[in-house]
């Protein structure tokens, strides 16, 4: 083959080409690493000052009531609870669940998102998701599609809660605004009444439905119930917690419980974040000391030809 | 006219007989010639292509998949395409496959494209055959054997032909050959006599015969067969590569020629030699097969874990869960969940590394081919005017796999002439008799003195003497053999009536260049006759025949008769060819002896040596002699071997004419390269056909040898004499230190000892007369060297003759003894030996060699190094087309290795290493997850997030890194040669390294996943008291995730211009970019609909963000900063000086500490 005839035209030398691209080459030196490090440590320890302060503000109270010999599956009762504090509105009502795994992957996929937009689904390739869940004995019967189908909307947590105050007044909790807006506006809406399937629920609006759709990341979570707006002013002294039992927890070691709690800028009550600030800006501010220190105990000359390799 | 047309009954016999092994045409009856049985004559079409259009996809798929980690990720891809197994969408496979394999395919694509349509143009050129008594045009692709074409002067020859007769009266043409071997100067072709006649077409299709000759072979210059001319009489001629045409030649100088085509398409030897050298991997590229395995490996034991965790947790709590659905079998559920969790991890290994790499290397190789510095003017010769002129080229790099090698090197093995020299031939000196003429110090010393000795014979009392006579006729004789014993072409410029010679030989050239700066001109070269103007009077001289030069018979010679009818023998060859073939003579020997001592001299300043002689013939001897030359000639089988043994018959009782001495003059700058290389730690092998002396004198000039350096020859006749020499110097050396650093330290401070001595020089000087005493006596030279104890350095000469033993038989002593020496020379080497010693050291001392050489000679031990360079040369460019990278220089070589070869280095380990740590640090979190899901195999990261991550989300960075990553800027590295050395012995990239990085991986994802986890302590996370759950975690693991590794690679990046800080802001807005689009397109994926949003309103995240980019960074930071305060390396002070200090201080700071250390 003919050799490639190079072109006796030279190639421009830009600087692109002759890897000389104006650039910026760091150099580290010990007063800004030093001033970093310290910077660093006293930003951090005022922020995760700040942060557990707001986060000791909220107060949260977490009730168990499944293993209450007086509440047993089944039962309806009450639970007296005496608030130690003062809670400001809002106060939101929330039930927590321990050991059970939302967060498992055939519970997590088990849902179709079609239908619960109240599209009527009949295409059993599109339900597979649903599995094991798609009709009510198995079969691939378009009349006998579950609605809704799947794990997730078939375990939909059942017991209601309300509060009293002392004198047993009921006290007035609004369920409007639990769920996410986007999930009301755009991902849930009603099936037809009359639509295809074996309707057991067709209010897909309804917010402690969307509540629970919106699986958990960890085995022990909380969702909300319901929100307390402060009609009757703050919640004080005793309160009664009326609960009825029905959905069963004690096969698989589960746990429920009755959350109150109030909310500051960063959630719900949780130091660890603060904690987090404060140590890592110590260990921020330790370093730099010791840096400095190491710095002002035994300095090297920068840029000192005695310490080139092969003039040691 | 030939009036008879039978075919002769002997031909027929012939044909019979030697039709197993050789091909037969039959002239002017294509019928006949290709209905041979069993024989099949391809046609002259080409085709270099891989692929066609129908063949493209599938053949290119399964190359594709032939690499290890493509076929892998198909696995993946099959696996995740059951829908009860994958935990994602497939389409997390299927892009960044498809990706994958549509930039490399569209590359092959493209290569594929540019070799058919080469193929076409070359197919369809049109050419003029003989046909029917008359001219027809056809295309080059239709060519067959047998047929008869005509070439036009300036035509490119289209397939093998020989030659039938040329427009020039001798029946010479001349073709240039660069296509096949590079060389640029013409080469001579004849046809024979009897057929040179026919110069029409007419005349040419009344031919009748055949062709005997050998079957298809690669031998580029050899070709052996008979011709049978049909007519009153046959006629009977040998053909041989004289009148051989090899396809891609060029006719030059000559009007037209007609040719039998015998070997076409496939057949041609062009074709055959087209195969493309091996194929070479760097070490890196190896060592990262080992890697992924490594990682592959681990991958399947953490799903083997995860798969028995879930089936254990089957049984133990799922079983009581009833919202969970009913169970299946548990050995059913543990092999899909393996499978399962092979797709989740699947993401460990980097599926664009590869990709990336193959780019990178790409623009590496092109950073090289712009390099300015090596760049430099080359003579070329422009095809279409012939005229030369003067062009500027760069360094060619022919391939990008090894650019990281070139950073590692630590043997170099080199060729001397044309590589370490300019391969200029410059005639210095000779010896006549027992004179020495200075030809350098004044042109025309020869002439002047041949003056003289006329003057002086014409005084009738001095004639009386004879003395004065025999030195006039002993020079003449000497420009005489000049003049006439070559084979150089001449071309006179009809324009000026200048001469201009042209020789595949540079020395030939300057000998001829010689005699016609004394008056002794070569005109022209004619079949049988030679041209010559002695002072000025016009001589022929009958040409009866050539004895070629050959590297086994080194030396040539011309039989030739004389104006005056006398028949001579003239020779030139090395003095070890032809001292033993002189006249053994009394009166002779002393004037032999005053010769070679001459020629020693002339070796040891460092001059190439030839001798000159000559031998009178009678007319009865070279009749005899011609007619067994004749039958040698004619012989089919062996005939290089019979040529040559006839050619020993008359090739004896030579007298001894001169010597001459030519000076091969070092290239520019080439000094320097080799002090900064062996500077560098790297050990210099040069590997040369010269004389020891001459390549002991070339190793101090050009600084492979320092005068501080103790030599050790060795030089023996016989095995055992070698093996005992080896023993004997390897018990004088110090024992193997195997901590360089040590050894570094050592040798610099004994260096400051050795250079205290001033009896060095006396002392080697010493042993090179002794050398040479040893050498002249008749006994086995035995080299008995006291070393002194203070000598750290040592040097190696070793001849070709002991290498062969020490290679064979010793080679474990011969490498001990060699890895002691910091240079070693190789003299008396042939071609074979180069390659046998680069493969010899190259697989014991298991480190990067590199071999560089110019010529044809060269190109097996190119190919054998781990890395070879070629350089352009005058020989041809042989050694370039079988080379990885191509330069011009020597010089050059110094940047390609410690500028671009450095950086490549540095560049492709960082790039491989934080590949697999990004994917580490990102796939790890899932693992992490399982232990709150029950080992299920739930992902935490959304499909689309997953496919772009390696693709899009930090793929930019480390390209850019890899492009464009310095950790010194390029003039510190080629004042300071130890930062080359630092680099070759610290493993940027091992095992090791490669650890710890994922060890960062690992801790990264620990850090990442755990600080988020942390912060759902408490799901609710905003004012409003809303809940996060699976998907917001994910999210927010995923932002941790990616903010981190790119903080990574900023700390890595010691050289930030704006395309890298470009590429890091694309990459991570491209990442937000995709968190907003699921806002906008609900199918997308409904579950991360609005999660960016909630993120956005929430503080709790940014501090989390924060806290965990930081904690994730601070230890490798800490690390980082205190190695380069109170550990620096060389790169991070050199960076120090010239940043901190300015350009002024750093410059007078040098000079101050040179001063100091002088």
């Amino acid at each position: 083959m003919a050799i490639d005839k190079d072109s006796s035209k030279r190639p421009a030398n830009t600087a692109f080409k002759q890897q000389r691209l104006k650039a910026w080459e760091p150099i580290l030196t010990p007063g800004p690493v030093i001033i970093a490090f310290i910077v660093i440590g006293i930003v951090f320890i005022p922020i995760g000052a700040a942060i557990i302060n707001s986060s000791n503000k909220v107060l949260e109270h977490v009730i168990r009531y499944d293993d209450n010999p007086n509440c047993q599956l089944g039962q309806k009762c009450t639970i007296n609870y005496t608030l130690p504090t003062e809670m400001e509105s809002p106060v939101y009502l929330y039930y927590k669940l321990d050991n059970f795994y939302q967060n498992h992957r055939r519970y997590v996929k088990s849902r179709n998102d079609d239908q619960l937009r109240g599209i009527e689904v009949t295409d059993f390739s599109k339900l597979k998701d649903c599995e094991p869940l798609i009709t009510t004995d198995g079969s691939e019967d378009v009349n006998k599609i579950l609605v809704p189908c799947g794990l997730i909307a078939n375990s939909v947590f059942n017991d209601s809660i309300s509060l009293a105050d002392a004198s047993g007044n009921l006290i007035n909790l609004t369920k409007k605004g639990i769920a996410w807006q986007s999930d009301i506006d755009k991902k849930f809406k009603n099936y037809p009444e009359n639509g295809v399937g074996v309707i057991n629920f067709s209010n897909f609006e309804d917010e402690d439905f969307i509540v629970w759709m919106r699986t958990a990341a960890l085995p022990d979570f909380k969702k909300l119930y319901r929100i307390y707006h402060g009609q009757n002013g703050p919640l004080s002294g005793t309160i009664q917690i009326r609960i009825d039992n029905k959905y069963p927890v004690a096969s698989f070691d589960g746990k429920k419980y009755v959350v109150l709690s109030t909310t500051s800028w960063i959630g719900g009550k949780n130091p660890f974040l603060g904690y987090a600030y404060i140590i890592v800006g110590i260990i921020c501010f330790v370093q730099g000391v010791v840096f400095a220190i190491k710095h002002k105990i035994s300095p090297r000359v920068l840029g000192s030809p005695k310490y080139l390799e092969w003039n040691k | 006219m030939l009036k008879e047309r039978k075919k002769s009954t002997d031909n027929g016999k012939e044909s019979n007989n030697s039709s197993t092994n050789c091909y037969t045409l039959f002239l002017n009856d294509s019928k006949q010639t290709h209905s041979q049985t069993g024989k099949k004559f391809p046609k002259n079409f080409i085709r270099t292509t891989k692929y066609t259009i129908l063949s493209f996809i599938p053949k290119n798929l399964f190359e594709q998949f032939r690499r290890l980690s493509n076929f892998y990720f198909l696995c993946v891809l099959i696996i995740q395409l059951v829908p009860q197994i994958s935990p994602l969408l497939p389409l997390t496979s299927i892009l960044p496959l498809s990706f994958v394999l549509i930039i490399t395919a569209t590359k092959e694509a493209l290569e594929d494209y540019n070799r058919y349509q080469s193929d076409k143009k070359n197919n369809l050129e049109p050419y003029t055959i003989v046909r029917d008594a008359k001219l027809e045009t056809i295309s080059s692709q239709d060519i067959c054997v047998g047929d008869i074409i005509r070439i036009q002067n300036g035509q490119q020859i289209p397939a093998d032909l020989v030659l039938i007769s040329t427009s020039h009266d001798e029946g010479l043409c001349y073709v240039e050959t660069s296509n096949l071997d590079g060389e640029t100067n013409l080469k001579v072709r004849k046809a024979l006599g009897d057929t040179n006649k026919l110069s029409t077409a007419e005349d040419i299709s009344l031919l009748r015969g055949s062709i005997v000759y050998e079957t298809p072979n690669e031998r580029l210059y050899r070709f052996n067969g008979r011709i049978v001319i049909q007519g009153k009489e046959n006629i009977i001629h040998s053909l041989n590569h004289t009148m051989f045409l090899q396809r891609g030649s060029q006719l030059r100088n000559t009007k037209f020629i007609f040719g039998v085509c015998v070997y076409a398409g496939v057949d041609t030897k062009l074709f055959l030699n087209q195969q493309p050298p091996p194929s070479k991997f760097s070490t890196v590229e190896k060592l990262l097969n080992k890697l992924i395995l490594f990682v592959f490996i681990f991958q399947l034991i953490v799903c083997l874990l995860c798969a028995v965790a879930s089936a254990f947790y089957q049984e133990i709590v799922v079983e009581d869960m009833l919202y969970l659905g009913p169970t299946v079998s548990l050995s059913i559920y543990g092999v899909r969940n393996f499978f399962t969790y092979f797709i989740l991890f699947n993401t460990m290994i980097p599926i664009s590394l590869w990709v990336t790499l193959e780019m990178v290397k790409v623009g590496q190789a092109k950073f090289m081919e712009f390099d300015s510095y090596m760049r430099s003017q080359v003579l070329t010769i422009d095809p279409a005017t012939g005229e030369e002129k003067e062009v500027e080229k760069g360094c060619k790099a022919k391939t990008s796999n090894l650019n990281e090698d070139l950073g590692r090197i630590q043997h170099i093995f080199s060729d001397k002439t044309g590589t370490l020299t300019e391969n200029i031939m410059r005639f210095c000196k000779c010896s006549i008799g027992s004179d020495i003429y200075d030809e350098r110090e004044s042109s025309g010393s020869l002439v002047r003195a041949l003056d003289a000795s006329r003057d002086s014979s014409s005084n009738p009392k001095i004639l009386i003497n004879g003395t004065n006579n025999t030195k006039f006729q002993t020079i003449q004789s000497f420009l005489r053999i000049l003049s006439l014993c070559h084979t150089v072409i001449s071309e006179v410029d009809e324009a000026t009536g200048n001469i201009t010679y042209q020789s595949q030989s540079p020395d030939e050239l300057a000998l001829v260049h010689t005699a016609s700066n004394n008056g002794f001109v070569f005109l022209d070269r004619r079949t049988d006759e030679i041209l010559l103007r002695e002072n000025g009077v016009d001589t022929s001289y009958g040409l009866l025949a050539i004895l070629e030069f050959s590297s086994a018979r080194r030396r040539m010679s011309v039989i030739v008769r004389t104006p005056e009818g006398t028949i001579k023998l003239l020779t030139k060859g090395a003095d070890m060819s032809i001292s033993c073939r002189l006249l053994n003579d009394k009166e002779r020997n002393a004037a032999r002896d005053e010769t070679l001592n001459f020629l020693k001299n002339f070796s040891r300043d460092g001059y190439r040596t030839l001798m000159v002689a000559e031998r009178d013939l009678t007319v009865e001897e070279y009749e005899d002699w011609k007619q067994q030359f004749f039958q040698a000639s004619t012989s089919i089988e062996n005939r290089e071997e019979k040529i040559e043994a006839v050619c020993e018959l008359i090739e004896k009782d030579l007298s001894l004419v001169g010597t001459t001495a030519i000076e091969d003059k070092l290239q520019n700058q080439v000094p320097e390269t080799i002090s900064y290389l062996l500077n560098a730690g790297l050990h210099i092998w040069v590997l040369t056909g010269d004389k020891q002396e001459t390549a002991v004198n070339i190793g101090y000039s050009c600084r492979l040898f320092d005068p501080a350096m103790e030599l050790i020859f060795v030089n023996t006749e016989s095995s055992e004499e070698c093996g005992l020499i080896l023993d004997r110097y390897i018990a004088l050396l110090p024992p193997e230190n195997e901590n360089e650093d040590v050894k570094d330290t050592q040798t610099y401070g004994q260096q400051q000892m050795q250079q205290g001595m001033n009896g060095a020089t006396p002392g080697i000087m010493n042993m090179i007369s002794n050398s040479l005493q040893s050498g002249s006596g008749n006994k086995t030279p035995i080299i008995d060297i006291i070393i002194p104890t203070l000598a750290v350095e040592y040097g190696l000469v070793i001849d070709g003759h002991t290498l062969t033993f020490a290679l064979n038989d010793h080679k474990e002593k011969f490498l001990r003894l060699g890895r002691a020496c910091k240079s070693v020379i190789c003299c008396r080497t042939t071609p074979l030996q180069k390659a046998l010693v680069v493969r010899v050291v190259k697989q014991s001392e298991k480190k990067i060699s590199l071999a560089i050489g110019d010529g044809a000679n060269d190109v097996s031990m190119i190919q054998e190094a781990h890395v070879g360079i070629g350089i352009f040369g005058k020989e041809g460019t042989q050694a370039a087309r079988a080379s990885d990278y191509c330069i011009h220089q020597f010089s050059h070589l110094k940047r390609l290795l410690c500028v671009h070869g450095r950086y490549s280095y540095i560049r492709v380990s960082g790039l491989i290493q934080y590949s697999f740590y990004k994917n580490m640090s990102f796939t790890l979190c899932l693992l992490w997850f399982s232990f709150s899901s029950l080992f299920t195999g739930q992902t935490i990261f959304d499909s689309w997030i997953i496919t772009f991550y390696n693709i899009l989300f930090t793929s930019l960075p480390p390209f850019f890194y890899g492009l464009f990553e310095k950790d010194i800027d390029e003039e510190s590295i080629m004042e300071n040669p130890n930062l080359y050395k630092s680099i070759q012995q610290s493993q940027i990239l091992s095992k090791k390294s490669f650890f710890v990085w994922n060890l960062l991986g690992l801790w990264h994802s620990l850090v990442t996943f755990f600080g988020v986890k942390l912060l759902f302590v408490n799901d609710v996370m905003s004012s409003n008291g809303h809940v996060a759950g699976i998907w917001t975690l994910g999210t927010l693991v995923s932002t941790a995730s990616i903010l981190t590794v790119n903080v990574r690679m900023a700390i890595e990046t010691k050289l930030w211009n704006y395309i890298s800080l470009v590429g890091m802001i694309i990459s991570l807005a491209a990442y937000f970019i995709m968190l907003v689009l699921y806002a906008f397109f609900l199918p997308l994926n409904s579950n991360m609909y609005d999660i960016f949003s909630s993120q956005l309103e929430t503080g709790s995240y940014y501090f989390t963000i924060i806290v965990i980019i930081i904690v994730a960074i601070f230890p490798d930071f800490c690390i980082k900063y205190y190695s380069r305060m109170y550990a620096p390396k060389d790169t991070q002070l050199e960076k120090e000086r010239k940043g901190l200090k300015g350009v002024k201080e750093y410059q007078r700071e040098m000079k101050e500490f040179n001063n100091q250390r002088a």
